[in-house]
């Protein structure tokens, strides 16, 4: 295969698995808020661009499979068709199916037999889906279906309908209204316009630079709401914008004659004549409008809600989320796609760079020429800035993540039969594109375990008072240098006493072994922990806490658990926020250099022998565990005269570290450690020097928590 | 998207209304374009011509641009002679002129008088 052909089969990946990752999304809005225009116009568009994109590779299989997807989701975004949560389920099932077909293609595969089975099979539920009198009887109620709104079918109109009263000062801006419909024909076709001149005064009475004419549009476009929207963009001050999309609710088209100023009658006519409704759909829409006349004008939103189709929670809801859409489809296009090897060719030469401009330092100060240290000073500070923005560019929003957790709650759930709310805040905290890769693992086995273990069974939930439906919420936020990342629910809690049989019966604790809260709740990390009573196939595959916390400590971070009896569980992991290079702190021992990493020094101060007591320092009156690395490190030689203490607070633990003398801030590239000190705890790296020698970074969160443990048991 | 900002306000591009007089009939003759720009002095005449009382021939055939407001003021007019009970024949309108009115549905008001096709003055 060419090499052009390989650059675009990655782009067909790629483009799939975003679509696919929308479509997934749509569906459970679907699910959530009903059938929405927007959610139904997202997964068909998916479906419709991966079909197209598939067929330019000759990928038959998933072409004929998107086809039928296509033709079923036709029938829904035509408000023939409704949809309950089982359909939902087979569109995701199909949606999975799609994605394995994708990854095939992106590995060379050919679909193997089972594939096909499931193609097969997948197809015919299609098809049954498809068949017009399905018979639906014992299955729960459908949601937001066409026809469980009386008078309410979608018409049969592909078009958009747009309805348009501009601010009458419009021309005096220079905006010509005519310019702009023109601009609308690049989005679609504008099929027809008709002019009303309902407002038009006579021709002595008239300012000829006002405008009194107001506009109706048939409009055929696979354009979103937004995209139609963003045309009327600098005219939306003082102007009335109304738009019905195709296959509208006959209620829309209501709700639009109501807000016109031209009165329905006059406007029905034209909606028939210009060919938005057709005559039965006008009288159907007047009949309904007569039952709300009785009482007052009647919102969209209201309808639905006085007709009990959906509660007003959902509606509100509805309309939040299509805000979201709305503000995400709005930022799609200000993306460039980089390839990922390029960003990190770019992070390692700026790495380098680092490194070169520290020996360059060196060098000048060596000269003792002021402007060349001058020069030299510059050249630092945009490297650092450099540096900065190089790492940023690597940092995505960790929602990249949770995004892919609201299936697995509904699947899991559902599978359970537990009825769970997923709440997501601080998506769009930003973390290094390394990292998110790698807490996918240890927080799906959290949110496994939150399903599994934290939420209870209904049932169980009801007897303790609390809402039937368990809430599970993930957060995530910065914090000086680190992110913050919880997954709580408000399930029962840890069981104490089960964990200490548990432990006892593994041999982790002696029966007898006086232990504080704190302390058994830090069994579940112990290696073979796993409390589940009866294994299911979502945890306790052998798989335990201890597996989450090694792959967290891999990457410099740490978790920590927060457990009240009945009300819940809390589990906090702290990450850096990048693994490549970090603002550090040079200090020396004896002859080696050692890094700190600044964002933890909070001070530093002169060490004298006098303010020890036992392990402890006393600092302006404070007592602080400390170390000596000369003791640490076991290095040679005679202690120097005068000691200096780098204070270092990580998380809650604050420690001294005395060191023979302090050396200065830098920036330190860490270097992963070969793979034979690996086991060395209290290091975390390596850093390259300006004069070339090699300093050890210390790893100070895995430092204070040993010593945290230590000042506490003493 | 781009401001879509009608031409005729940037640039100044003389209209000239010619009016002529034949036995009850009055012949109004539009040359140049007909925008925002000269709305006003196109409604001076326009309703001068309204109130002389007689029937009125537009004629279209040297105008070579027309926007939102134009329209707008030939529809007003059109509107004061279908009140009056007068005739007004809309005639020869340039290719651009077609365009615009049958580009807003209103193509229909040329119907008995096919586009010149000529557009040059």
């Amino acid at each position: 295969m060419s090499l052009d052909l390989e650059a675009a089969r990655t782009a067909f990946v790629q483009e799939a698995s975003d679509l696919l990752g929308e479509m997934e999304e749509a569906l459970l809005a679907m699910e959530r808020f009903g059938v929405q225009a927007e959610s139904v116009n997202a997964v068909f568009r998916s479906a419709h661009t991966i079909k197209g994109s598939a067929g330019l590779f000759s990928l038959e299989d998933m072409v004929d499979f998107t086809h039928i997807l296509e033709t079923v989701l036709e029938e829904v975004r035509a408000g023939r068709k409704s949809v309950d949560s089982e359909d939902i389920s087979l569109f995701l099932e199909c949606g999975d199916h799609l994605r394995h077909l994708v990854d095939d293609f992106a590995n060379h595969a050919h679909p193997t037999e089972s594939r096909q089975a499931t193609s097969r099979r997948l197809l015919e539920r299609l098809q049954d889906l498809q068949a017009p009198r399905r018979s639906r009887s014992g299955k729960g109620p459908s949601i937001a279906a066409g026809d469980t709104i009386p008078g309410g079918d979608g018409v049969q109109s592909e078009a958009w309908h747009l309805s348009i009263r501009l601010d009458p000062e419009v021309l005096k801006t220079g905006i010509d209204p005519l310019s702009l419909f023109r601009y609308l024909g690049k989005l679609g076709e504008v099929q027809r316009i008709d002019v009303l001149e309902d407002n038009l005064p006579s021709i002595s009475e008239m300012d000829p630079e006002r405008l009194y004419l107001g506009f109706e549009i048939q409009f055929r476009s696979r354009a979103n709401r937004t995209e139609i929207e963003s045309v009327f963009e600098f005219v939306r001050e003082g102007s009335t914008i109304r738009m019905v999309p195709p296959h509208a609710q006959i209620v829309e088209y209501l709700q639009l004659l109501q807000s016109l100023p031209e009165g329905p009658d006059r406007l029905g006519e034209l909606l028939v004549s210009c060919g938005a409704l057709t005559t039965t759909e006008l009288a159907q829409m007047l009949s309904l409008q007569r039952k709300s006349d009785l009482d007052r004008p009647p919102t969209l939103g209201r309808i639905l809600v006085e007709q009990e189709v959906v509660p007003q929670v959902v509606v509100n809801a509805a309309l939040q989320r299509q805000k979201s859409f709305r503000e995400r489809s709005s930022q799609e296009s200000r993306v460039v796609k980089v390839d990922v090897s390029k960003l990190d060719h770019l992070i390692n030469l700026v790495g380098e760079l680092v490194i070169a401009t520290a020996g360059a330092r060196i060098a000048a100060i060596g000269e003792r020429s002021l402007p060349l240290e001058e020069a030299v000073n510059g050249v630092t500070k945009l490297v650092e800035e450099i540096r900065d923005a190089a790492l940023g560019v690597r940092m995505i929003p960790v929602g990249e993540v949770f995004n892919r957790f609201p299936r697995v709650v509904r699947d899991l759930s559902k599978e359970l039969g537990k009825r769970i709310d997923l709440q997501i805040e601080g998506a769009d905290t930003e973390l290094d594109k390394s990292m998110v890769e790698r807490i996918v693992d240890p927080l799906t086995h959290i949110m496994r375990n939150a399903i599994d273990h934290g939420i209870e069974p209904v049932e169980r939930r009801r007897l303790a008072g609390k809402p039937e439906v368990g809430t599970i919420r993930m957060d995530a936020w910065h914090d000086s240098g680190s992110i913050l990342i919880q997954v709580s629910d408000d399930g029962g809690g840890l069981d104490r006493e089960r964990i200490l049989r548990k432990a006892i019966a593994s041999g982790l604790v002696q029966p007898g072994q006086e232990l504080t809260d704190r302390e058994v709740i830090g069994l579940i990390f112990e290696p073979g922990f796993s409390t589940a009573e009866t294994v299911t196939n979502l945890s306790g595959r052998g798989v335990g806490m201890d597996v989450v916390k090694r792959n967290i400590e891999v990457l410099r971070g740490e978790i920590d658990v927060e457990s009240h009896p009945g009300t819940g569980t809390t589990m906090r992991i702290r990450l850096p926020l990048t693994l490549a290079i970090i603002d550090g702190f040079q200090v020396l021992a004896g002859k080696a250099a050692f890094v700190v990493p600044l964002d933890l020094v909070k001070e530093c101060a002169d060490f004298v022998d006098s303010s020890i007591h036992g392990d402890l320092v006393v600092l302006r009156g404070e007592a602080l565990p400390f170390l000596r690395l000369r003791d640490l490190f076991s290095i040679a030689g005679p202690r120097p005269s005068r000691e200096s203490l780098v204070v270092v607070q990580y998380g809650n633990h604050r420690m001294g570290i005395v060191v023979d003398q302090l050396a200065g801030e830098l920036q330190a590239v860490i270097k992963p450690m070969g793979a034979l000190f690996r086991e060395l705890k209290a290091i975390g790296g390596t850093t390259i020097l300006g004069n070339g020698s090699v300093a050890l970074i210390l790893d100070v969160p895995h430092l204070s928590q040993t010593f945290a443990r230590r000042s506490r048991i003493c | 998207m781009p401001r879509p900002v009608s031409e005729a306000a940037s640039r100044t591009h003389p209209m000239k209304i010619i009016v002529t007089k034949s036995e009850n009939q009055l012949r109004l003759r539009l040359a140049g374009e007909l925008c925002i720009s000269q709305a006003q002095t196109a409604w001076d005449r326009f309703l001068q011509v309204a109130e002389a009382g007689s029937d009125l021939t537009v004629d279209f055939a040297s105008l070579t641009e027309i926007d939102t407001a134009g329209i707008q003021l030939v529809l007003a007019l059109r509107q004061e002679m279908v009140r009056e009970d007068r005739k007004l024949h809309l005639v020869n309108p340039s290719p651009e002129v077609a365009e615009a009115f049958a580009f807003l549905g209103r193509g229909d008001l040329f119907r008995d008088f096919p586009p010149s096709g000529n557009a040059s003055p």
